[in-house]
């Protein structure tokens, strides 16, 4: 089966229907994927100011990713099983959206940067978990992080915006 | 306004950023409350550090929905998710300022190990279940008379049409 089948296939399945049914489903939908982004870049942001050393500097590094990240991974999990639901339903033209593949893009990049901080950066957390500002790198990684979300919002929203398919979101700079 | 294809997009952007910044704000502080989480500092701290942005948050919601009015407003002003929406949001801001009072005047919430009175855990969990619900009226907006059937003045505008 090659790609655009697949997609035409997810396009009409029964799921992509029962969100589809022009109902309040869908709105529920988007509205659930709303409030799991907001969760998800809400709590990011807490942490990265820790990080920049902007804010909640009272506490430590670590106590304060440790009560926010388990947050931020629920709505995360909840905006990716929204994310798909919304995505079913238009597979064929969400696939080619150019603001879709580059928030797809910015979610990788966000990802990597969190892999890096978490296996390099925060290896040694102990020496800056409680010190004021915390290193270069540490804040690097929460300057590009709160970038990278940024981003992410601006493109998810970019998306019902970005009216043929392949069109370019950039064309009315 | 309305023309530029940016500028509906962009201000939604931040106004979704701003109402993230005001829900973690209620939920981080509502989780301190009730106990928890954010633990180590007490109730009057964690107040201090997200209520002014959550304010500033407010402002930003504010300014980014006058635009957002200005580029469409029929959309948004005939719409009953909207008022509904306004109606909760007044109301979030008349509790919060009262919680922020009652912290305010509490010596015990300065304590780091104080929990909320009985009747402030019940304001946090309120609070956090107001601010879903703007969520939940702000995105509906786009949908209101799927939401609200024929009662949606949109409705009968579109059947006019």
């Amino acid at each position: 089966m090659d790609f655009t089948a697949l997609l035409e296939s997810l396009q009409y399945s029964d799921l992509a229907q029962w969100v589809n049914t022009g109902g309040a489903t869908y709105p529920v939908v988007e509205s659930l994927h709303v409030l799991a982004v907001a969760m998800v870049f809400g709590t990011i942001l807490i942490v990265d100011l820790r990080l920049l050393g902007v804010a909640s500097t009272n506490r430590p590094f670590t106590r304060v990713a440790h009560d926010l990240l388990h947050l931020t991974w629920i709505g995360f999990a909840l905006a990716v099983t929204s994310g798909i639901l919304l995505f079913l339903p238009n597979a064929t033209s969400i696939a080619i959206n150019v603001s879709f593949q580059v928030k797809m893009a910015l979610l990788v990049l966000a990802g990597l940067n969190m892999f890096v901080f978490e296996f390099v950066t925060a290896r040694d957390v102990k020496s800056w978990d409680t010190t004021q500002p915390p290193p270069n790198s540490a804040r690097i990684a929460g300057l590009l992080s709160i970038l990278l979300w940024a981003a992410i919002v601006v493109f998810g929203r970019m998306i019902g915006f970005t009216p043929a398919a392949g069109a370019d979101p950039f064309a009315a700079l | 306004m309305a023309t530029s294809p940016w500028v509906v997009p962009t201000m939604q952007s931040i106004h979704i950023m701003a109402i993230a910044v005001v829900f973690v704000s209620v939920l981080i502080t509502a989780l301190r409350v009730v106990g928890v989480s954010w633990g180590g500092v007490s109730i009057r701290q964690t107040v201090d550090r997200f209520a002014p942005w959550a304010w500033t948050a407010l402002a930003l919601l504010a300014l980014t929905g006058v635009i957002l009015i200005m580029a469409e407003p029929i959309r948004e002003l005939m719409a009953i998710s909207f008022w509904v929406k306004m109606a909760l949001l007044v109301a979030l801001i008349v509790i919060s300022a009262r919680f922020m009072r009652t912290v305010r005047v509490n010596a015990g919430l300065a304590d780091t190990e104080a929990r909320g009175t009985p009747q402030m855990r019940v304001t946090a969990i309120v609070t956090v279940a107001m601010v879903v619900i703007i969520i939940f009226m702000g995105r509906f907006i786009a949908y209101d008379p799927l939401i609200w059937g024929p009662a949606s003045p949109i409705a009968s505008i579109y059947a006019g049409s």
